[in-house]
């Protein structure tokens, strides 16, 4: 062997050394895309049929709608027991936003197999106007789910026929919210079984104002460069009608940009409140009188603004009981440079406190702009896990990784989640959700619900300029679990607004009956529970949205059940 | 022989054939070795291509000599002429003199100032690799790891540390309080907050920090003083009122309670924090704190 090659074997071991050592420095993008067990989820959005992409209408104007719409649904429009899937969508026709005609919203059936098929014309679902979210209810109490459309300049009712079909009801059913609405939420705010709309409302876009980032360049505004405008309340009147109850249930009150909406009972006395999200403003935190009015509490409730005094950029809200005291808490997204914000429940009278330093869920977020919140337990270890749809809304440095081309590479931030140690303290963890992640996107909406009927969610992502996906969970199980279907066989047939109980020994676990999640977004109806390591369930109570409480004795675990009113125990 | 042992036997010859082919080119170094190289040097330079983009959020500067050193570019089509003009100067600068920390510091403050958060944090850390005792700078590191979010470690340990150098500064004891709030320490945030105000008895968002996380902690009489001087100093604030609101929600006041919420939907917020140290960083780099993304 002569000297050259003496010296050519050390190089290249060197060499090969040298790249090993480099592709374990990037293990964080490795881990997350190349090895099937370190990931909790699966894209499979193209393997099931889905190929919905989103029309952001751009024509290099910067118009704000461009980027705060998209929303997405879980819902079973037919009735035959599976999720169907629907995606809202933008159009060509800013800065009006009216209906093109062509470019619109799309519904994708699922059948038997699992794989999905666009059903948008057949169903008479696809409504063409610039979308933003959508709102899934049984308002006129028939048994099949109709859907509201939130619209940049005219919002749409779709009543369900019951034949696969939807007939646009807008008009005949009173509704004339022609401005720009955000999230929507179904409610029966005066219990009289019939389900009422709440309707945020962002603010009085004019398309004709221009505005800049530092540098010089042309950029989205911000909310503070218009006006406020005032939520919506529609009171359903029982005949298919809505009649605008904003005013006399005091919602006019007060303005702001709302975009998030949860409408829960906020503070434990059985009546469904509503919280707000206001893009820069104080939030929105209306307490139900219980004599058909609200009345305004965010201040003394501790959740206008954050411990540090600031009116955040809220987007999306999730209501949910994050620290298992059996409390519903309240966790927010918000634009870069503040940290999503997670406020505990610390009891009916005490209000909220800004819990999020120390919870986990605060500095990882910081950068990133938040929109679409999720929380579910993806484990079944008994907690509910946190996720957060990210992207911004503003010109800002193109990270590391986005395939986006320019001007969108700007606005792709990478999606978050955290895992919850049950304490309501978070981990972040960007290896388990890689696609999640991975592409680096804009997203906007997220839904959950149980597509494939095994026991754990699995969910959908909207994103701006890009593709809708789906999320599959194949996470290591690490509990049981019990999926509650609960019905009114009167009205409100599906107790949107009842709380359920499950207890298991000293363990108890709560959850709200409740479709509109997080974002411009609708998920399903079905209350999801994982329980971790308990060997039975003792009993199940539900507080139903009329005031009745009953408790149920459900022997068995790992299964669905549906728990009719009536058929319970008083307590 | 059957057809299977005959294709077993070929493909031993083929695999033989082969093996001795290697042996061959293994014993001819001398052709091989230039090409072994220049894939020695693209593999070595692939690999050093690969480790600046490992984390681009957290850039440690490794290397000694300044002159080495790469000056981020953030200048992009479509900029404002004057804002372009300024950066190319300030570009200039670094690369006239690298090995000044006030160069490095003046740059990464207009890349603040734009929104380009890893080169302000690339800058910052180079100026602090410079001179590792300047207050300055790493009181700007850590203002804009704060803002752009790192764990938390790094941007307290970095405010503490000017906390030592400048203990009669009020407001870096106000960003330690901040800090030590963001991971959880409310006593710790509580300690460094009445520092700040025991140094600037006037500064009205310490006292409106320092109330809230008294309220936090539950000890609301002594929040309810604090905010109070808050509202006094801030000359009406909405989040002072909104505080003072729960404060007297959770003593049972509700009356007060709704007419706190009242003022809080009248009055505005005061965002801006007094810190002459950003506002002299801001001035050398020519730019008024508080414009967009200030």
């Amino acid at each position: 062997m002569g000297f050259r090659s003496q010296l050519l074997q050390p190089l290249l071991r060197l060499a090969v050394l040298t790249i090993l050592v480099c592709a374990s420095c990037r293990e964080d993008v490795a881990n997350a895309t190349s090895s099937p067990s370190s990931v909790w989820f699966h894209d499979v959005t193209e393997e099931v049929g889905i190929n919905f992409s989103h029309e952001d209408g751009a024509a290099g104007k910067r118009l704000i709608p461009e980027v705060m719409g998209g929303g997405v649904a879980f819902f079973d429009y037919d009735g035959d027991d599976d999720l169907d899937v629907y995606f809202t969508n933008g159009n060509r026709n800013l800065p009006s936003g009216r209906s093109s005609g062509q470019i619109g919203n799309r519904l994708f059936r699922q059948g038997k197999d699992g794989t999905f098929a666009d059903v948008t014309l057949a169903s008479k679902l696809g409504d063409t106007s610039y979308g933003m979210g959508v709102a899934v209810g049984d308002y006129d109490n028939d048994g099949d789910v109709d859907v509201y459309v939130s619209n940049l300049g005219g919002d749409k009712l779709y009543r369900n026929e019951g034949n696969g079909t939807f007939a646009d009801v807008t008009e005949p059913a009173g509704i004339a919210v022609d401005e720009w609405s955000a999230s929507v939420c179904f409610l029966d705010y005066d219990r009289d079984g019939f389900l009422d709309l709440f309707i945020t409302q962002y603010l009085e876009w004019d398309a004709s104002k221009k505005c800049e980032s530092p540098d010089g360049r042309p950029d989205y505004c911000g909310p503070l460069s218009f006006s406020p405008i005032h939520d919506v309340l529609l009171h359903n009147d029982g005949d298919g009608t809505f009649s605008d109850a904003s005013a006399r249930a005091g919602i006019t009150s007060v303005a702001a940009p709302g975009l998030g909406v949860a409408c829960q009972d906020l503070n434990a006395d059985g009546l469904p409140d509503i919280f707000v999200a206001n893009d820069a403003y104080a939030n929105h935190f209306w307490i139900n009188e219980g004599d058909g009015t609200f009345r305004e509490r965010a201040m003394a409730m501790g959740v206008a603004f954050n411990l540090h005094g600031t009116a955040e950029a809220g987007m999306g809200v999730v209501v949910a009981d994050f620290n298992g005291d059996t409390r519903n808490d309240i966790f927010l997204s918000h634009l870069g440079q503040e940290s999503n914000t997670y406020y505990r429940h610390l009891g009916q009278k005490d209000g909220y406190l800004d819990a999020t330093g120390g919870s986990g869920l605060g500095w990882s977020s910081t950068p990133y702009t938040g929109f679409g919140v999720l929380a579910f337990d993806v484990e079944l270890d008994g907690d509910l896990d946190v996720f957060a749809a990210n992207g911004r809304i503003r010109r800002g440095e193109v990270l590391s990784g986005v395939r986006l081309a320019s001007p969108w590479d700007s606005l792709a931030e990478p999606n978050l989640f955290y895992l919850n140690n049950g304490q309501g303290r978070f981990t972040f963890s960007p290896l388990l959700l890689a696609p999640f992640s991975r592409p680096i996107e804009i997203s906007r909406g997220l839904a959950m619900g149980d597509l494939d009927s095994d026991g754990d969610l699995d969910f959908a992502v909207s994103n701006i300029h890009g593709p809708g996906r789906i999320m599959k969970n194949s996470a290591p199980r690490k509990g049981r679990y019990l999926v509650i279907r609960a019905v009114d066989p009167r009205l409100n047939r599906d107790a949107i607004g009842a709380r359920v109980t499950v207890i298991s020994g000293e363990k108890r676990f709560l959850r709200t009956v409740n479709r509109a999640v997080g974002y411009l977004s609708s998920s399903d109806s079905r209350v999801h529970f994982g329980l971790g390591h308990v060997d039975r369930i003792d009993e199940v109570t539900i507080d139903w949205p009329d005031g009745l409480s009953e408790k149920f004795e459900l022997a068995g675990l790992d299964r669905f059940v549906t728990v009719v009113r009536g058929s319970g125990g008083s307590i | 022989m059957s057809r299977h042992r005959q294709r077993k036997k070929k493909k031993r010859e083929k695999d033989e054939s082969v093996s001795s082919k290697r042996r061959s080119r293994s014993d001819k170094p001398r052709r091989w070795a230039p090409v072994g190289i220049v894939c020695f040097v693209a593999l070595i330079g692939m690999s050093l291509l690969m480790i600046p983009r490992l984390s681009a959020t957290t850039v440690q500067v490794t290397n000694d000599d300044p002159w080495t050193w790469d000056v981020p570019n953030p200048v992009r089509m479509g900029m404002d002429a004057k804002a372009q003009h300024r950066l190319v100067r300030a570009r200039e600068a670094v690369r006239a003199a690298p090995h000044l920390s006030s160069s490095w510091a003046q740059l990464g403050t207009f890349c603040s100032f734009l929104r380009f958060s890893s080169c302000a944090e690339t800058c910052y850390r180079r100026a602090l690799t410079l001179t590792p005792d300047e207050p300055s700078v790493s009181y700007l590191l850590a203002t804009t790891l704060d803002m752009h979010g790192d764990n938390g470690t790094e941007s307290v340990a970095l405010f503490e540390k000017v906390s030592q150098q400048m203990p009669d500064y009020p407001v870096v004891h106000f960003r330690v309080a901040g800090g030590r709030e963001k991971r959880g320490d409310w006593p710790g945030a509580r300690d460094a907050c009445l520092k700040a105000i025991e140094l600037d008895p006037e500064f009205g968002i310490a006292h409106r920090f320092l109330g809230q996380t008294l309220l936090a902690m539950g000890d609301v009489e002594s929040a309810l003083s604090y905010l109070s001087q808050a509202n006094d100093l801030l000359h009406g604030d909405a989040a002072v009122d909104a505080a003072m609101a729960q404060a007297y929600e959770l003593l049972g006041d509700s009356v007060r309670a709704e007419q706190a919420s009242k003022a809080s939907r009248r009055h505005k917020h005061t965002y801006m924090i007094p810190d002459p140290l950003l506002d002299r960083a801001f001035r050398e780099s020519g730019i008024i704190r508080g414009h967009a993304g200030g």
